[in-house]
């Protein structure tokens, strides 16, 4: 009794890091292009209400990194009680608890709750609407019914890849009833819930534009080796121990029903498939802590408590606060403070009150959410040798385009000049 | 509350969710014309010889004439701090 006392315990440390781990150093990375895109609601390949949440919590609590990271860091938490309650529906209090302890403290999704990308809002959605389905399907009780539409619309809305898990599941039920799904509610929901994001997608060329745009060569399989080294190399850094855990955790797999394979599966899949180089992917290997809670529910208590230990110290070494410590496996975003946190206010005061300013080079949309001049995007512009005005130079090759401009600030980053 | 019921609610639900899109679709019906989809590369090279962030145009209206296809569009720039009033601009190819 005891040492269930304790274990338990000890399981409730271990979560309660993970969350202030969520928390911690949010305002220190700089806003990344994705993040300002998602913050500013400026993106055409992306349905609205992931971006709506965003600009909601900026409304509340003003225009601000932390702000709109705030959204990531409550979703982030959300989830881990999510994971908690489909754990609990499959197995026993004492497996959810574990699986918890394992999610609380997964370091690819303590990373990126303390980032405004979209992933944490999506992977959340994706664990709600598994959690509804499993209830669905088992209690056969209206309201999780109801829930399972809400959730599903909510994945689709908040990301257009969001529809991905509904339309797999759909097709996993259609499987199971060998074909019978005209009698059958829950299918009926599902199919209900993908409705909204096809007429979305219908009524918003930019997302065909943006599937066109990158079909064939992000989005796909081709160079498959290719995009398996660098979904591995993209991997490594953020994960460290969890990897090999997760490889491990393969041994239990047969005891999760299909529709969390199908959640493992996308989730493990989605980085290869649209972006192996892009991190935020890494958020859905979260998933991985429910064969890994499985895996350590097996375990000897000391055993688990020691690779609990293990992963905690693991996660500390890439994510603990920056003012605490640092060590070589540090998280790159936390080295040292942004650039544009520090050098903001500079490049402003030299733009003074000027109304807009023309950038050279490669501008990303944090460049719009740090200048407060309004910022034209130059490189397709044609600029007479007459034009006047402020430009803001990330390529110092670009400043042939502006001869006999005035140096107003410059770094090691960018020129701000006037002509 | 039975099943089916639930079913019909979120049918209702959907509809509702759906009616604000439906305005939209004579717009996107414009791009089943291969002279709009030949158009609409140049229109949006337009946009960007303004110095313009394409996520931040929204597209309001197709005219295709007999000699030239023109899109509307309207410009809402938004940073951190500031929204500007939105700009109504056309461009034809």
């Amino acid at each position: 009794m005891m040492r269930r006392h304790l274990e338990s315990a000890g399981l409730w440390i271990v979560i309660v890091v993970g969350v202030a781990l969520r928390m911690t150093d949010i305002a220190f990375p700089d806003i990344s292009t994705d993040e300002a895109q998602f913050a500013l609601g400026a993106s055409a390949a992306q349905p609205p209400f992931g971006m709506a949440l965003l600009r909601f919590a900026q409304e509340i609590f003003g225009p601000s990194a932390v702000a709109a990271r705030s959204v990531s860091v409550l979703l982030g938490i959300v989830t881990l009680g999510v994971i908690y309650g489909i754990v609990r529906h499959l197995f026993d209090r004492k497996t959810a608890l574990i699986t918890l302890a394992v999610a609380a403290i997964f370091p690819s999704h303590i990373l990126f709750s303390r980032l405004a990308y979209l992933s944490v809002p999506l992977s959340c959605a994706w664990l709600a609407v598994l959690w509804a389905y499993l209830k669905a399907t088992s209690k056969r009780q209206s309201l999780w019914l109801f829930l399972l539409f809400v959730f599903s619309v909510a994945a689709t809305l908040i990301k257009t890849q969001g529809l991905l898990l509904p339309a797999t599941l759909l097709l996993g039920r259609a499987i199971e009833r060998k074909g019978k799904v005209l009698r059958d509610p829950v299918s009926w929901i599902l199919l209900l819930s993908l409705v909204p994001i096809a007429l979305y997608i219908v009524t918003h060329p930019g997302i065909a534009a943006t599937l066109l745009l990158y079909g064939g060569t992000m989005y796909g399989v081709s160079g498959f080796w290719s995009r398996m080294t660098t979904l591995l190399i993209t991997w490594w850094p953020v994960l460290l121990l969890a990897f090999p855990v997760m490889i491990a955790s393969l041994a239990t797999m047969k005891r999760l029903p299909w529709p969390v394979w199908v959640l493992l599966l996308l989730g493990t899949a989605i980085g290869l498939v649209l972006g192996p180089g892009h991190e935020y992917y890494t958020t859905h290997l979260v998933y991985w802590a429910l064969p890994i809670g499985l895996l350590f529910a097996r375990m000897a208590t000391p055993a688990r408590g020691l690779l609990l230990a293990l992963l905690v110290a693991n996660t500390c070494a890439i994510l603990a606060p920056h003012a605490l410590f640092a060590t070589p496996w540090t998280h790159p975003l936390y080295h040292e403070e942004g650039y544009w946190n520090t050098h903001a206010d500079r490049i402003n005061a030299a733009l003074a009150d000027a109304k807009s300013v023309i950038a050279l080079g490669s501008v990303g949309h944090h460049v719009r959410w740090y200048v407060t001049a309004q910022v034209l995007v130059g490189n397709d512009m044609d600029i007479a040798p007459s034009h006047k005005g402020l430009f803001i130079v990330f390529d110092r090759n670009e400043l042939t385009k502006i001869p006999q401009a005035t140096i107003l600030y410059e770094d090691e980053t960018l020129v701000v000049a006037r002509k | 509350m039975p099943a089916w019921r639930t079913v019909l609610l979120c049918a209702l639900l959907t509809t509702l969710l759906c009616v604000p899109l439906l305005p939209s679709l004579p717009l996107s019906a414009h791009f089943l014309s291969p002279r709009v989809r030949e158009a609409a590369p140049d229109a949006l090279a337009q946009l960007r010889t303004r110095g313009m962030w394409l996520v931040n145009v929204q597209l309001k209206d197709i005219d295709e004439r007999p000699d030239q296809v023109c899109f509307r569009w309207e410009y809402l720039y938004r940073s951190r701090t500031t929204t500007l009033p939105p700009e109504q601009i056309t461009t034809c190819r």
